[in-house]
């Protein structure tokens, strides 16, 4: 008994040994069990040219060419996209990655909150993401805080200008240029269009009810006047008797309530500053925007003032909304979603029911521009530690032909960024020549909303104080003046004056 | 003398016996340091400073809390909006709970599903919760629509109307919590002496007397961990607000922890943000330490 109680509980020799005997036993089985399970190594083989040239009066020049290769096989890169995006990600880098010997890592994550894990990895310098998508309201935040890299001398080295130069001119120098430089990788065009059921609007019934109401016969709105007539017919005048609602809004905290206002505001030809940086969103044209917006949410479906994306597509997809204003992925959205208003039908089809325009207010002879909203691209982190093949692999994956295919799968929600995505075969075959001609032509008078230095914070402020304005929680003035009245604390604050200094005002005009 | 007994102590001297447990403690304590006390002390530092993203931080003494304190508008709506949420959920999640753990503090056929049942709200993840309360609050196809419409009553804008977004959320915070309560509160019920109820029984007390001189005094202790715990949770509430409202329409349903949130990693006003979660932090911690106080207080 005694012997026992002097035992129980001891650590023996043999115990011990066993106990770490068995544990260095297992790491080594384990290890060994791990390398031989890991596949064959890809063999890759780095060409390089090498050339001489002799510039006359200079010794001979001796440049070496691009790698064709992976510059580091067996790489890992990780690129942080959002859903559905990282479809594309994933799709290419599957392909190129068997190709270059790499391992391309999708990591998706929310549209809503990239701001957030990107600047926390790039404060950090923790360099979990060899490259971000990002919208073109965060670079000057990137560029000012050293944490992206520029381009350009990837761009000499691989001669990839003719990509970049495909680049729709509005597109490359508002996503992915500041300063001179090119960060960015465009990757997505995010034209804001006006788009309507035409099948609707071109029923003799609603058209002869309209004219009778309003005077003037329908079409798709010319003005925001129009927009507004549009909308009360539909919802109001006819009680829903041809489709539910005349229009579908979104105003959402967070982002769409500053562009749903924004649309308005650029479309009437109004801007978020004067020339002299100082804000111009409480102009007479902001004024307006904003009471059209909250005039458009009482023919909105009931809940509009809380819609995301997803609910204000659903919308027009579903076939309860006449008119809206939308990314151009609504195009083929309404034929993908097995419970739309038209499944299966295709744009091309004769009897297509959408018809897309600009916005109200664009066009030849008017004042007003069509907000570029979001522009997503790809920008590479300074910490990655392989920024040229990130480098290569984007532009893979951005130019033709590789990008018709997420141009024309419309679950990636990718739309068009180059000049000649508009005349590709591939898809102007799947879009069809009415969407790529409005689609290109309203893009090309896209105007971006703010962009420098800490542009999240006053777009943020200006997006709660839209919100408030259409909940009713102040006037549609003094919410405006408050932006105003904060955005001139926020530049007193960063910028040492009262206005955005002048270089970053030429940024967004 | 037990621990010397043991034949691997047996041989250290016993100046490292002494310490032994703190050496064997210390690697925990580095990391409860390295988590918990190094990050508060980083926010208090960056309290004091401005810096965003693109900046790096520069010292501004107490600019940042006289800003949130005496000028920030939006600080103050947002404020109150916590101050109803908190004692809202708290309040009715305390007497909901209390209800169902006197119910259920006695055996009947069923009990063992009923109770499961009633606690099953609370395992769910709040994500889930929120994302799935967003679904059923839609004024036009969610159905709650539905059971209005069934009895003849109009919808009502849940979630799309600033008079009712917080009152939205504030139901959702008592689906999911109110079973913590009547955990605990329930727990709290077995440490009653059924004596001194039988007793008081025998001597003609009614119900009421019977709770409120026998039951409620040995509950005080478990009301006090009870509220302490949702009081200080409600403070902090976050995914439900993010996942059904995101603070909207406006700012009605914001609330504190929300807004920080917002400040900090949407405007990335990083240094603004941190002096806000100290506000936060201490608007916590004495109303806390004063209900603490009052139940402690031996009756």
């Amino acid at each position: 008994m005694t012997q026992e109680k002097k035992t129980e509980g001891r650590l023996t020799r043999r115990s011990y040994l066993q106990t770490v005997g068995g544990a260095v036993a297992g790491l080594v089985i384990g290890g060994a069990i791990g390398y031989l399970a890991k596949p064959a190594e890809m063999v890759t083989q780095t060409v390089t040219k090498t050339e001489t040239q002799t510039v006359t009066g200079a010794a001979p020049v001796t440049t070496t060419a691009a790698p064709i290769g992976a510059v580091k096989p067996g790489a890992t890169i990780n690129i942080l996209s959002s859903s559905p995006f990282d479809s594309v990600t994933r799709h290419w880098g599957e392909v190129w990655g068997k190709q270059m010997g790499v391992t391309i890592n999708s990591i998706p994550g929310p549209a809503a909150g990239l701001y957030d894990p990107i600047m926390t990895d790039f404060m950090g310098h923790s360099g979990s993401y060899d490259s971000s998508e990002y919208v073109y309201e965060w670079l000057a935040d990137f560029v000012e805080g050293g944490y992206v890299v520029d381009l350009k001398p990837y761009i000499d080295k691989y001669n990839d200008w003719d990509f970049f130069n495909d680049v729709v001119p509005i597109v490359r120098k508002m996503y992915a240029e500041w300063g001179g430089n090119i960060y960015g990788v465009p990757f997505d065009g995010d034209s804001i269009n006006y788009y309507y059921r035409k099948d609707i609007f071109n029923n003799e019934n609603v058209k002869t009810e309209f004219k009778n109401a309003f005077g003037y016969d329908l079409g798709p709105a010319g003005d925001w006047d129009q927009y507004l007539d549009i909308a009360k017919f539909f919802t109001q005048t006819t009680k829903g008797k041809y489709i539910p609602y005349g229009t579908t809004e979104a105003t959402h905290r967070g982002r769409m309530a500053v562009w749903w206002f924004s649309h308005r505001l650029l479309g009437m030809g109004g801007m978020f500053l004067n020339t002299d940086g100082t804000p111009a969103v409480n102009s007479e044209i902001g004024l307006k925007a904003l009471d059209h917006l909250k005039e458009s949410l009482k023919y909105a479906p009931p809940g509009a003032i809380d819609y995301e994306f997803q609910e204000h597509e659903n919308a027009m997809v579903f076939g309860k909304a006449a008119q809206m204003l939308q990314w151009g992925n609504i195009w083929s959205d309404v034929s993908l979603n097995p419970a739309s208003f038209l499944p299966g039908k295709k744009p091309t089809d004769p009897d297509w029911p959408l018809g897309i325009a600009p916005v109200p207010g664009v066009g030849p002879g008017k004042k007003g521009h069509t907000l570029l909203a979001g522009g997503w691209s790809y920008m590479i982190n300074k910490d990655s530690k392989d920024p040229e093949d990130t480098y290569r692999f984007l532009v893979y994956m951005c130019r033709l032909p590789q990008s018709a295919w997420q141009n024309t799968h419309p679950e990636t929600g990718v739309q068009p960024s180059l000049k000649s995505h508009y005349t590709d075969p591939t898809i102007v075959g799947v879009l069809g020549k009415e969407f790529c001609d409005a689609y290109q032509a309203g893009q090309a008078m896209g105007l971006p909303d703010l962009r420098f230095p800490h542009a999240p914070e006053f777009l943020d402020y200006l997006d709660q104080e839209v919100g408030r304005a259409c909940a009713g929680q102040a006037t549609t003035k003094a919410a405006l003046d408050d932006v105003a009245s904060h955005w001139v604390d926020l530049c007193k604050k960063y910028f040492g004056s009262p206005n955005v200094p002048d270089n970053y005002v030429r940024m967004v005009m | 003398m037990c621990a010397r007994n043991h034949s691997w102590l047996s041989g250290l001297p016993r100046s490292t016996e002494k310490f032994l447990p703190y050496a064997l403690l210390s690697p925990i304590l580095i990391v409860i340091l390295a988590l918990g006390l190094y990050p508060f002390l980083y926010v208090i530092w960056l309290s004091f400073q401005t810096q965003t993203a693109a900046t790096k931080p520069v010292f501004v003494g107490l600019e940042n809390f006289y800003e949130i304190i005496f000028r920030d508008r939006t600080f103050r709506d947002v404020f109150a909006n916590t101050l109803v949420y908190v004692v809202s959920v708290v309040t009715v999640e305390f007497l909901i709970g209390l209800g169902l753990a006197l119910l259920l503090n006695r055996e009947f056929k069923g009990k063992r599903i009923i109770a499961p049942l009633i606690y099953l709200p609370m395992m769910v993840t709040p994500v889930a919760v929120g994302l799935t309360f967003r679904i059923m609050y839609n004024v036009e196809y969610g159905p709650f629509t539905y059971f209005l419409d069934l009895i003849g009553l109009p919808a009502i804008p849940w979630i799309a109307s600033a008079t009712y977004a917080l009152f939205s959320l504030i139901i959702v915070d008592i689906w999911e919590w109110t079973p913590f309560m009547f955990l605990v509160l329930l727990a709290g019920l077995q440490i009653v002496p059924r004596e001194c109820i039988e007793a008081s029984q025998l001597d003609g007390a009614s119900y009421w007397q019977r709770f409120r001189h026998i039951t409620l005094p040995f509950l005080r202790g478990s009301i006090a961990v009870a509220l302490l715990i949702r009081m200080i949770d409600a403070f902090k509430a976050f995914d439900i607000i993010y996942t059904v409202t995101e603070g909207g329409p406006g700012t009605s349903s914001a609330v504190l922890s929300f807004f920080t949130y917002i400040v900090g990693f949407r405007r990335f006003s990083l240094g603004y943000a941190a002096a806000m979660s100290l506000i936060l932090f201490f608007l916590i911690l004495i109303p806390t330490q004063l209900l603490f106080r009052r139940l402690r207080r031996k009756p």
